[in-house]
């Protein structure tokens, strides 16, 4: 990209963090060739490739799928390679690591606590009943996948808890996908493990910690709209309750 | 296989002004605020009533009170905050769909538009009866 003849150049902020050598966070600012087509991870490819090669950060697919290469462009949590730079009105384009993370290096943020909430939330399915495998797969209708299909998009990128004030307050909330995700359980027909897992995320830190902010879902690269799911999932756990009080006796 | 690790997690510092960075988060604040708007009309309606139970000369000292400049801004502040409350609330509905409408969730406008309907013709009802024989 270095041969491009071009006289555009457009200069960016990064925020840096290099722990074998300092113990605080900084900014280094970098200017490069600029071109209308550049999106931001182009822009830090190229910091990489011809600046400076000690630039960390994650990437992979290039196109909005793999959730690798998020970060905090102009205080918004965004993909950066879904992000063109003609599109960002300020100059220098600030570019610094996912808000509300701890920072290993430069871009990249500390995901194992995220990795941890995933998983607590049982995101299987759990049956009472298990059939044998010679009388083949659960089967369900397209209208059955649909239930849940919106929440299946999440990518895991974490950009919704880069958005989340309630999880940069308390590291503890189970956060926006992590219950998007126990969501798209619950609503799986072929799932009977509501109530282990509704016990699991109707907790002080899980669903009831949600203050209904909504910035994850205007975050969201994939419409998985955590927010609302939440709030159904509230609704799922009081119905829950009030049926357990009401009705003590009946099956559930 | 033990591995040694040589992280050292930077963790950031949140500022107390985090929430002026976002005009939603600020709306959101001022959605958190609203509540306590709502509990403080609360007791100027309890007080009321207690200057009401205290006869004639109390309850005219408290109308004097009402109708005081001071009290009209402070009751159209807590109105602002009230209707942000209620409009903020409504918004929310739209998030549950309990129904369904041809195997699908109803549209966001319509659930908003039908609980903001039936609170208008509800408060309108409420503000009849009240005023009934007036």
């Amino acid at each position: 990209m270095a041969e491009h003849a071009t006289t555009k150049t457009i200069k960016l902020r990064i925020g840096r963090y290099r722990p074998e050598r300092s113990d605080e966070p900084f900014y280094q600012e970098f200017t490069l060739p600029y071109r209308d087509d550049m999106v931001v991870l182009d822009a830090l490819n190229y910091i990489k490739d011809h600046i400076d090669p000690t630039l960390t950060y994650r990437w992979s697919c290039r196109m909005g799928i793999c959730g690798s290469c998020g970060a905090n462009v102009d205080g918004t949590p965004r993909l950066t390679c879904a992000l063109y730079l003609k599109d960002l009105k300020k100059r220098p384009v600030l570019i610094e690591p996912l808000e509300n993370f701890a920072i290993l290096k430069d871009l990249v943020v500390d995901i194992e606590p995220f990795m941890a909430k995933l998983e607590s939330v049982k995101p299987y399915i759990m049956r009472q009943d298990e059939r044998p495998i010679e009388r083949g797969e659960y089967r369900q209708t397209p209208e059955e996948l649909e239930l849940y299909r919106q929440q299946s998009q999440c990518i895991n990128c974490m950009l919704c808890y880069a958005a989340c004030p309630v999880y940069g307050h308390e590291e503890k909330f189970l956060g926006p996908a992590a219950l998007a995700l126990a969501l798209r359980y619950e609503m799986d027909t072929r799932d009977q493990g509501s109530a282990e897992r509704l016990a699991a995320i109707a907790t002080e830190h899980g669903i009831w910690q949600c203050t209904f902010v909504g910035e994850c879902s205007v975050v969201c690269p994939k419409n998985v709209d955590p927010a609302g799911a939440i709030q159904q999932l509230k609704v799922r756990a009081a119905n829950r309750l009030m049926k357990a009080m009401l009705l003590p006796l009946a099956p559930r | 296989m033990a591995t040694e690790t040589v992280r050292k997690p930077y963790v950031r510092h949140r500022s107390p002004w985090w929430w002026t960075k976002n005009p939603r988060y600020v709306l959101f604040q001022f959605r958190e605020l609203s509540g306590a708007f709502a509990v403080l009309y609360a007791f100027l309606v309890l007080w009321q009533l207690w200057a009401l139970r205290g006869g004639e000369e109390s309850y005219y000292a408290f109308l004097v009170f009402w109708y005081s400049r001071p009290m009209m801004i402070l009751n159209a502040i807590i109105l602002g905050f009230v209707v942000l409350h209620a409009v903020t609330w409504f918004a929310l509905t739209a998030k549950v769909p309990l129904v369904r409408i041809r195997g699908r969730p109803p549209p966001a406008p319509l659930v908003i538009g039908a609980n903001v309907a039936i609170w208008i013709a509800v408060s309108v009802l409420i503000v009849k009866l009240l005023y009934r024989g007036f």
